[in-house]
């Protein structure tokens, strides 16, 4: 029977009195039920343990696993003036504060600006942003999770004279192309922009055949 | 140590691989799927059944995670997630938490092993690939070029 092996591993692992938890490698289902709880940014951090860690970790299985489990954190969301709506959820956030009740990105229409702030969720408490106001939102719903980072694509608005209104508040210059990606730090909780890519050769606000990327993690 | 009898129960006797005896109530017991398909096979024999790869102080703590989780159906289910939090505090480091992971995984019990498995997943957060390895005694078995492929693969990430 498949017990006795299992038997004589467990044995092992019991009887060690060291600091590490066991002498012989963990059972792979083991492996597979403690890494698929890890947000996604420390799955792949933990690829780089060992070969072994590595392999079951990059199946599909294990995705659609850790898909199910982890735990999403912050959601951000764009309100409009009256319809508030979740935009994206985020799995990464949860060592910052692993106590924090599910919170929300939000931001709200003020005439001309957004306000943006964060939200928690069970109770929709909210609390701005420190940076303030700033002049566009996402044109789209979904945020793409990179380097700790969520990003959106922005929907620069042009006032009466046909003159961009930008992102700017925040110091950058007035080309839409130079500030046609909001990008959220989740962990300073820091706004800002950024040009979408070869935005130097680029010739005309093109934000609108701008792709979302989709990072595939 | 021995746990005693409050109702008319069937009880049955669980022996961890240290020898010790743990009379429990079945339905305690049944919480493990290990255990219960045991029991359905009828391999307990006059009521004992032996668990050669549980120590003593392991059973000990699952014992009692089984005790709480099956006379608390009615209790606030806030009050049993405070006493989950605190059974595993109480563990204190991952050595011991692991061997209540293995005893969880081998004995099938869902609500323990979810249990455990998060809390060293917390524990992994935010360790870099080297801590890790040495939690588990894992030897790093990428040569130098691999390790650095590796790295790139997944270095959006981590900027």
């Amino acid at each position: 029977m498949a017990v006795s092996g299992l038997r004589r591993k467990l044995l092992a692992c019991f009887n060690s009195k060291a600091d590490v938890a066991s002498a012989l490698p963990l059972p792979d289902d083991v492996i597979i039920d403690i890494l698929s709880r890890l947000p996604a940014d420390h799955v792949l951090q933990c690829r780089r343990v060992c070969k072994r860690w590595r392999a079951l970790t990059s199946t599909a299985y294990f995705a659609q696993l850790q898909l199910q489990r982890a735990t999403p954190v912050v959601l951000a969301g764009c309100l409009d003036s009256e319809n508030p709506h979740c935009i994206f959820v985020n799995h990464a956030s949860k060592r910052r504060n692993p106590d924090s009740e599910i919170a929300e990105l939000n931001c709200r229409d003020q005439a001309n600006y957004y306000q943006y702030f964060i939200a928690n969720l069970p109770t929709f408490s909210r609390r701005p942003l420190s940076q303030g106001l700033i002049y566009c939102c996402p044109s789209s719903a979904e945020a793409t999770l990179a380097s700790g980072n969520l990003h959106w694509m922005l929907e620069h608005r042009k006032d009466i004279y046909g003159t961009h209104i930008n992102a700017l508040k925040m110091g950058k210059d007035d080309d839409p192309c130079a500030n046609s990606i909001l990008r959220f730090d989740i962990h300073t909780e820091n706004l800002s922009t950024m040009p979408h890519p070869e935005w130097e050769s680029c010739t005309g606000p093109s934000y609108g055949g701008m792709q979302h990327l989709q990072v595939d993690e | 140590m021995s746990i005693t009898t409050e109702n008319n129960e069937k009880m049955i006797t669980l022996m961890s691989s240290d020898g010790e005896e743990f009379v429990v109530e079945e339905a305690v017991a049944a919480q493990s799927q290990t255990i219960k398909h045991l029991i359905e096979d009828g391999c307990s024999t006059e009521g004992s059944i032996p668990l050669p790869n549980v120590t003593g102080r392991v059973l000990s703590e699952v014992i009692q995670y089984c005790k709480k989780h099956s006379s608390s159906d009615d209790k606030e289910e806030k009050e049993l997630e405070a006493w989950d939090a605190e059974f595993v505090k109480a563990a204190d480091d991952h050595v011991a938490l692991t061997d209540l992971m293995m005893a969880a995984n081998f004995l099938d019990i869902k609500g323990l092993l979810d249990l455990v498995a998060q809390t060293l997943a917390n524990m992994i957060t935010g360790k870099s690939p080297e801590e890790v390895r040495r939690m588990w005694n894992i030897k790093n078995d990428f040569t130098p070029e691999e390790a650095e492929k590796v790295r790139k693969e997944n270095q959006w990430a981590f900027e």
